[in-house]
């Protein structure tokens, strides 16, 4: 941690590209640290000071934000948007979601939510903090475009309003007393296939094989003299990640088992253990995610650079897991406290209705370009294919509402269901495959 | 009327199963699942290339399996086809059915708002209040209804088109998706790499086939700038002439990514470029000690030797090999022996001699190095109607998601005044607008709920 301020502090005062901008970016983090926990706290207790305290950290984040990219996109010499690659993109969609994400909460004055988006703003800050590339390089020829901009901006308020409609969906199953346990039942199965999905099926092998780019600096670049510019992939092992891994995957497998139950029996003491049978898996997880956070940028003339999605694949699915325990813990009293649900419904509903039609836009916007570049508006790319699965999974929420009249529960899945799609579509597909957006290497 | 209905029911069934909405989500969610298939698993073409496919389709393991049932190949697969068509003959008949609902419920011009009208509407509130505000008349265009002595009606209808919304929105998918069919049949994509000065006609296409263009494709000149760290493009473009098969030439067209060109109705995308590099060789028969070949040669090519001897090529190049200078190596594939390499070096030209081989090479030049342009060719007839399908599904979104239908009743009596209404967004909007509507009503009487 010492290390990491300092690097911070660094950062900060040299005046390289980026240099104070970073330093702005890893302050904004800090405090969405701040306004993430007030945040929660005010869900726990409904405290008025933790929200002020939340409330005000994210306003002051978006003008610190706002400036560091407007720093950075001067820095680029107003060539383009601090756009161009993992680092910037991730900070750029963040800041869309603070953006977004405040502008719901002051127009509709529902704030529990808050403890669903700012964390995860925060995971994605933490991730960008981590990441290894974070100059500004040139933009590729094929990125000069104005649809870039058109593209980019909108997925990111786009993205923005299906997180916080998934924020007000899981706090409407919250409201629609769904037994408590059932959260718990919920994270422990989004936990255990988030560690298949990093270990790539090896979990039970004992095995978390990562891969890692080389970032080509230092003295590595000489040693490997590469015949192509390609960047090039190695598998490297953390000692005893894999059974570590292995050990939680079984936890949670308990805990899934436990909290199903006590969601069938319903009774108070159930509800305890299935908490408690929660909790172990949890710890071990965030110790997985320290230490492979710890280990990141921790090799000589390396960074670990596709690990970040492992990292935020773990982080996000972690903070969801806390989140939700937060809510079995909360219980009954915290129920209460909450907006009617069927007021939560409606925000689920009309936050959708926000990022529907901008998500067409965001694909027809990429066609158009994609057309222009290559000569092909389609062309089954994996991140076009994972975009139109969610937009697909938005528009049977849409047509099971509007035609089926379907509400409540049944819509508020489907909410977390293209919840999941906006994930996988952002940062599943660059754990999975390589694509066109070139963000995806860094 | 009973029997009536039952007459037309296995009729209306079979019409309100086709264009149910039961069906389309059933559709929606196997294409959903279908497409998350293809982005999950590598897909012929992208993912894996064609040998690798056809070797697949051979092999005895569960990819192999994945390979046969078409889960590799998704997208030509007869399960993403069958549904998407399933989807399109439902959007069909959703289209027409809700066109000719939509229109028949349209509000009729002479409409005469009374009481069942006022019956009608999802919600009403009362409050008292005995004129309607100046603001709410220029704010809507209200239609007069019967006047009594008890009452009288105002009726208004704002964002009428909302309805409209979902079926242009359907339409436009059809034309895209026929658009798209079409460009699948008559389209066509390929690659053809130019060097500079040079010229071709040559187009390999994604298939791997060639097709010849009836005219050539000339690349007069080629940039490429760098950022400054020596490595990222920063732009590069080609300037591309096209002759006709008479020898016309067009003029000189600049092709840089983004920038496409256009000839012939095809059009030319800047794709990508490479580097060309030639070394000067001369190649001496070494019994009859005459020069069999000499000039330039390029790298990575086969060339042949002369009476049908075999072949050799340029392996690559190698600015100081031990520390001897630039040097070449060379694979020579003689008739009768094993392909074999070997270096050269070019400030040593009898080193070669010591090889005893059936020639000797020697190393005249190296490192001429020139570009050539990588241009990708493609033809979309179906292009036109995929914008046409994009653009109605745009108009149509936009339509259903920022114009709200709402339609507005207003009773009028002497000593209060009742307020009824529909939303397209549902009860919830219904709620707050007629909420909001009474507050500017009765702003300063006060609420008295009837």
């Amino acid at each position: 941690m010492r290390n990491y301020f300092a690097d911070m502090i660094s950062s900060f005062l040299s005046g390289g590209s980026g240099g104070i901008s970073t330093g702005l970016f890893d302050l904004s983090f800090l405090l969405l640290i701040i306004a993430a926990a007030a945040y929660m706290i005010h869900l726990l207790r409904r405290s008025k000071p933790a929200w002020i305290v939340g409330f005000s950290a994210l306003c002051a984040v978006i003008p610190i934000m706002t400036a560091a990219l407007v720093l950075r996109w001067i820095a680029a010499g107003w060539e383009h948007p601090p756009w161009s690659n993992l680092y910037e993109s991730l900070v750029f969609f963040s800041w869309g979601l603070i953006v977004s994400y405040a502008v719901v909460e002051v127009k509709y004055k529902v704030r529990a939510a808050g403890a669903f988006v700012v964390p995860l703003v925060m995971i994605a800050m933490g991730m960008a903090s981590l990441s290894g590339n974070k100059e500004i390089g040139g933009l590729m020829p094929a990125l000069q475009s104005i649809w870039l901009h058109l593209h980019v901006f909108s997925a990111a308020i786009g993205y923005a309003m299906f997180i916080v409609a998934f924020g007000f969906a899981v706090l409407y199953l919250f409201r629609d007393e769904v037994p408590l346990p059932s959260f718990l039942a919920a994270s422990a199965a989004v936990n255990m296939l988030s560690i298949l999905a990093l270990t790539r099926g090896q979990v039970f092998l004992m095995r978390c094989p990562l891969i890692k780019s080389i970032f080509t600096n230092g003295k590595i670049e000489k040693v490997m003299s590469f015949e192509t510019a390609k960047p090039s992939f190695i598998r490297i092992e953390l000692p005893g990640l894999g059974q570590f891994l292995f050990i939680t995957l079984i936890l949670f497998a308990i805990s899934l088992f436990m909290s199903w139950r006590a969601a069938k029996k319903g009774d108070e003491q159930s509800r305890r253990r299935s908490i408690l049978f929660f909790i172990f898996p949890m710890i071990l997880y965030f110790l997985v995610l320290a230490h492979m956070i710890y280990k990141s940028g921790r090799f000589p003339g390396f960074h670990l650079q596709t690990n970040i999605y492992s990292v935020a694949l773990l982080g996000f699915t972690w903070i969801i897991g806390l989140l939700n325990l937060m809510l079995a813990v909360g219980g009954e009293t915290m129920r209460e406290t909450l907006p009617p649900a069927k007021i939560l419904d409606g925000l689920t509903y009309k936050t959708i209705m926000v990022g529907f039609p901008i998500l067409f836009f965001v694909i027809l916007s990429g066609a158009i370009w994609a057309n222009q570049a290559w000569g092909r508006y389609w062309g089954w790319d994996p991140k076009e294919t994972a975009s139109l699965v969610t937009w697909i999974v938005y528009l049977i929420y849409l047509h099971t509402r509007i035609t089926k009249g379907w509400m409540g529960r049944r819509s508020a899945f489907i909410a977390i269901i293209g919840f999941v799609g906006v994930l996988f579509t952002y940062l599943g597909v660059n754990l999975l495959a390589m694509g066109l957006h070139s963000y995806a290497t860094g | 009327m009973e029997p009536e209905k039952k007459n037309g029911a296995s009729h209306e069934s079979w019409l309100d199963f086709l264009s149910g909405n039961r069906l389309a989500i059933y559709s929606l969610i196997a294409l959903a699942v279908l497409t998350l298939i293809g982005a999950i698993l590598p897909q012929r073409g992208p993912g894996i290339d064609e040998a690798r496919y056809q070797e697949l389709l051979n092999t005895r393991d569960i990819w192999g399996l994945a390979a046969r049932v078409g889960l590799l190949d998704i997208f030509r697969s007869a399960w993403f086809l069958g549904a998407f068509t399933v989807m399109c003959v439902n959007m069909i008949f959703c289209t027409v059915v809700k066109f000719r609902r939509v229109y028949k419920t349209r509000t009729p011009d002479n409409l005469v708002p009374d009481e069942t009208l006022l019956q009608e509407m999802d919600k009403r509130a009362t409050r008292q209040a005995v004129v309607l505000p100046d603001d709410l008349r220029r704010h809507f265009t209200w239609q007069k209804g019967n006047a009594t002595e008890e009452a009288t009606y105002y009726w208004a209808e704002q964002g009428g088109l909302h309805r409209y919304g979902a079926i242009i929105t359907h339409a436009g998918v059809l034309v895209l998706a026929f658009g798209a069919v079409f460009g699948v049949f008559t389209g066509f994509n390929g690659m053809m790499n130019i060097g500079e000065g040079e010229q071709a006609s040559e187009v390999i296409t994604r298939s791997g086939d060639i097709l010849e263009l009836s005219f050539q494709v000339r690349c007069d000149d080629f940039t490429v700038e760098f950022y400054d760290d020596g490595k990222t493009p920063k732009t590069y473009r080609s300037d591309i002439t096209f002759i006709a098969r008479d020898g016309a030439e067009s003029p000189a067209q600049n092709i840089e990514v983004n920038k496409p060109g256009r000839y012939g109705g095809f059009r030319f995308f800047q794709s990508n470029y490479g580097r060309i590099q030639t070394v000067g060789l001369r190649v001496t028969d070494t019994q009859s000690g005459e020069i069999a070949m000499q000039g330039k040669y390029r790298l990575g090519h086969t060339y042949r030797l002369p009476n049908d001897a075999g072949f050799f090529g340029i392996r690559s190049l190698d600015p100081n090999k031990f520390n001897s200078g630039p040097a070449a190596d060379i694979v020579e594939g003689l008739r009768g022996h094993d392909v074999h390499d070997f270096w050269i070096f070019m400030d040593n030209p009898a080193f070669d001699k010591s090889r005893n081989g059936a020639f000797i090479y020697e190393l005249t030049d190296v490192a001429e190095e020139s570009y050539y342009t990588g241009l990708s060719v493609a033809r979309n007839p179906g292009l036109y109607w995929v914008w046409t399908g994009s653009a109605f599904m745009a108009l149509g979104i936009a339509l259903a998601f920022f114009v709200a239908h709402k339609r507005t009743l207003i009773r009028l009596e002497p000593d209060r005044i009742t307020v009824a209404g529909r939303h397209s967004r549902g009860q919830n909007e219904l709620e707050q607008y007629l909420e909001a509507l009474i507050d500017k009503i009765t702003d300063d009487k006060g609420p008295a709920d009837a």
